[in-house]
């Protein structure tokens, strides 16, 4: 079986500018931060995000990495608010298609199925619909005659995503409460990379349920070990959220943080890291 | 909150005569003995739903409660044909027995449909099959985005829907697991729902991988160890090959057919 | 060590089978083929089950397309919905294996009725997962025993989709996948002519004439401009495949 292991900056050299990204993850909770980092360094632009959003979303937003942004909320869940998004959203015209959960979840879907669209209630009758004009509806071809809305396939380009453990092949096994959409992410994707708190072997992997190995080797093309990968969002249980450090993140604009998080180097992430926490 | 009920309680309560029922169970869980429930019953002119109708379906379908079958794969899984679903469709013994045929994924799009409250679902399936000539509920449906035409099938909701479980709670909770096929599609796409179950425990142990129905989403519970026998149930009994084949010669001959009903599902019930 | 002309056949389309392709198996001879396969020259084939099981690796031959031992030993569990919306229209199986009770010379596959479908003369089990395997699956393999009853020149009923009645509608259509490229039977192999996708013979197992799969051929069949004759079953085949049947 193929070896798949690789960088973080491998990772975002696979990216070129305009492709659609989608990011595995809820909030700011197990989001492939150590990848996202890596792309906020490389020269890559015009990213179409598809996100959950926490602050992987606020980072490349500060980093003026994001032409359109695809998402049903952004949150930091401790902190209601991301303040990097929100200077975005609110006084640099970030271009959004803003979905709710649900539409935006048949939107993955669609894309997981290679269907060009799925037929959703969610979003009719709201102003959703009136401020993405793009967005159709579709007619039952049956007796109710119903109209619902065709909520267009979000294929992404390339998904990433963290999981607590996998092996080299790209099978991969989350051990927190939630899977959250990884899984839809990466069938949704042509191009599918995760990150791991700890690589281990593929027979150390396969103790434990079925169902908690959340992808297989079949929906993924590379394997990057990078313990606290996810920091300093959460990954339970390997650890909790960093709040301190998020309370840092989310005054950055005033605390001088903000440029060493958004394009420093990943020392002097990690040195903010020792100053903060 | 699910009601626990016996099961002769739970099928003169929910299954009506002429009413659309779904017993369903991917080859793991069937429910077959509320299928003999139904026989005992002598519940008739049902529309039977299941993606893959198997011996509980041929003994329905022999006993005369069927009107109709709607299904994607009939037979008698590693053995051959069902008998008493052939005699019907192709004799129309005991009864005339009309047909609605799908594929696996047309009818798992149905069941998902009816789960999700929508009218219909969206598939690429069926390309270039003689199916929507004799099964006119498949459509096509034309994408708004790119103009492209894919199959539509309607949802499925049927008036009952029955599966079997590992085990369920007091309150009705139903825990499942190993092979779940189409049945929590199945249970949320229906009316009304019953699931027997092999155990009823005072608290659901999480099990891997297993699906948990709520109480309050299941019409009512019954309590029938071994109620998917000659079936299986993960953790509790192996698959009945040696029955599956058995079937086959009493199957085959109506006589035969008419003795076995007599004698295993009749009489069992004074047993 | 002498052999069965079923044994060459799964054989055969065990052969067939690339390490690390993905494989939606259904039971009986393609379950036979693709657990041999995984036992012997590709320990890396992932087989997926209709049932839902992603990656079972069963140390016998399952019963049922449901054996628990596919559960048990599966990468991945997931619903019915789910295998084929998720894993078999994407087009992330490579192969399909079929059978059926007809075969016509372009390929397409009946298991629904013989004669007419209001009036069968014999009803069959129906089409199951086959359709959108025959359609979504990047190529079709198909395991059945060669006799002028299954391989007729026209089914009664087109179940799945070869390359259509004309051997044209299937480029019409356009599905994800390929279609039938190889038709695996007791006797040999036929394959879709490049051109005309008319199934041709193109090899012969060992020990048998070109005019018997002729007289067991429904159509005028038409021969590939150089046949192979294929290898016997190997001693480590013959033994693996007879003792993953026993084991069951």
């Amino acid at each position: 079986m193929r070896d798949k292991q690789c960088t973080a900056e491998e990772v975002a050299a696979e990216l070129r500018d305009g492709m659609t990204l989608g990011i595995g993850g809820w909030g700011s909770r197990r989001k492939p931060m150590a990848l996202v980092r890596a792309i906020l360094r490389s020269p890559v632009k015009n990213l179409r995000v598809v996100s959950y959003g926490g602050p992987d979303v606020g980072l490349l937003c500060a980093a003026g990495k994001v032409r359109e942004l695809v998402f049903g909320f952004v949150t930091l869940d401790s902190i209601p608010y991301d303040p990097l998004f929100r200077k975005a959203r609110e006084q640099e015209g970030l271009a959004v298609r803003e979905w709710d959960e649900g539409m935006f979840y048949a939107g993955l879907q669609a894309a997981a199925q290679r269907l060009p669209f799925l037929p959703i209630r969610a979003g009719l009758g709201s102003d959703v619909p009136r401020n993405d004009p793009a967005l159709r509806t579709v007619r039952s071809p049956y007796g109710d005659g119903e109209e619902l809305l065709a909520v267009p396939a979000l294929e992404l380009d390339v998904a990433l995503v963290h999981l607590n453990r996998a092996d080299k092949h790209g099978n991969a096994r989350y051990l927190g409460p939630d899977p959250y959409f990884d899984d839809l992410f990466c069938l949704a994707a042509k191009k599918r990379f995760v990150s791991c708190e700890r690589l281990v072997s593929t027979a150390e992997l396969a103790e434990g349920a079925p169902q908690t190995l959340l992808c297989n080797r079949t929906m993924v093309d590379g394997v990057v070990e990078i313990p606290r990968g996810a920091h300093f969002t959460s990954c339970a249980p390997d650890y909790g959220r960093d709040e301190k450090f998020q309370r840092a993140y989310a005054d950055a604009p005033q605390n001088g943080l903000l440029s060493r998080l958004v394009s420093g180097s990943e020392q002097d992430y990690q040195a903010v890291v020792q100053e903060v926490s | 909150m699910a009601m626990l009920l016996r099961l002769d309680e739970a099928i003169a309560e929910l299954v009506g005569d002429g009413d659309v029922v779904a017993l369903e169970g991917f080859t793991h869980l069937i429910p077959v003995a509320a299928g003999h429930e139904i026989i005992r019953a002598r519940r008739r002119d049902l529309t039977l739903c299941r993606m893959t109708p198997d011996i509980v379906y041929d003994q329905l379908i022999g006993a005369g409660c069927a009107r109709k079958l709607v299904f994607s794969w009939g037979g008698n899984p590693g053995v051959g044909s069902l008998h008493r679903f052939r005699d019907a469709v192709q004799h129309d013994w005991p009864v005339p027995l009309e047909i609605e045929e799908h594929s696996h994924a047309g009818m798992a799009n149905r069941y998902v449909a009816g789960a999700s409250g929508l009218p219909f679902a969206v598939l690429r399936g069926y390309l270039g099959t003689d199916l929507p000539a004799q099964t006119p509920n498949i459509k096509t449906i034309e994408c708004p985005f790119t103009g492209e035409r894919l199959a539509a099938v309607p949802a499925l909701n049927p008036d009952v829907g029955i599966v079997h479980a590992q085990r369920a709670d007091r309150a009705g909770n139903v825990q499942l697991w190993g092979i779940t096929g189409v049945q929590k599609e199945t249970v949320l796409a229906s009316a009304r729902s019953l699931v027997t179950v092999e155990e009823i425990v005072d608290e659901l142990e999480p099990v891997p991988g297993a699906i948990v129905l709520p109480g309050w989403a299941v019409t009512a519970v019954a309590h029938v160890p071994g109620g998917s026998h000659p079936s299986y149930a993960q953790g509790y009994s192996e698959r009945d090959n040696t029955a599956y084949q058995q079937w086959d010669p009493i199957g085959r001959d109506r006589e035969r057919f008419t003795e076995w009903l007599r004698a295993s599902v009749f009489e069992e019930a004074g047993a | 060590m002498s052999y069965t002309t079923d044994e060459m056949m799964t054989v055969a389309a065990a052969r067939a089978l690339r390490d690390g392709s993905a494989c939606f198996v259904g039971i009986g001879q393609p379950s036979a083929a693709a657990n041999l396969a995984r036992r012997t020259h590709a320990p890396d084939l992932v087989l997926v089950y209709e049932s839902g099981t992603l990656g079972a690796k069963p140390d016998r031959l399952p019963l049922s397309i449901g054996d628990g031992i596919l559960a048990e030993t599966a990468d991945a569990v997931v619903s019915v919905p789910e295998i084929f919306n998720y894993w078999l229209q994407p087009g992330r199986i490579d192969v399909g294996f079929l059978g059926g009770a007809q075969i016509d010379r372009f390929g397409n596959i009946n298991t629904t009725v013989i004669g007419g479908y209001a009036e069968p003369k014999v009803r069959l089990p129906g089409a199951g997962g086959a359709p959108e395997i025959a359609t979504s699956c990047r190529e079709v393999f198909v395991v059945m025993r060669h006799n002028p009853r299954a391989f007729v020149a026209a089914v009664d009923f087109v179940t799945s989709l070869g390359y259509g009645r004309d051997g044209e509608q299937r480029d019409a259509l356009r599905p994800l996948g390929k279609g039938p490229t190889r038709v695996m039977t007791d006797l040999g192999v036929l394959e879709p002519d490049p051109d005309t996708h008319e199934l041709t013979l193109t090899a012969l197992n060992p020990g048998v004439e070109v005019e018997q799969v002729r007289a067991a051929t429904g159509w005028e069949l038409r021969l590939a401009e150089e046949i192979t004759v294929q290898d016997p079953p190997t001693e480590t085949e013959l033994s693996t495949l007879r003792a993953l049947k026993e084991a069951s």
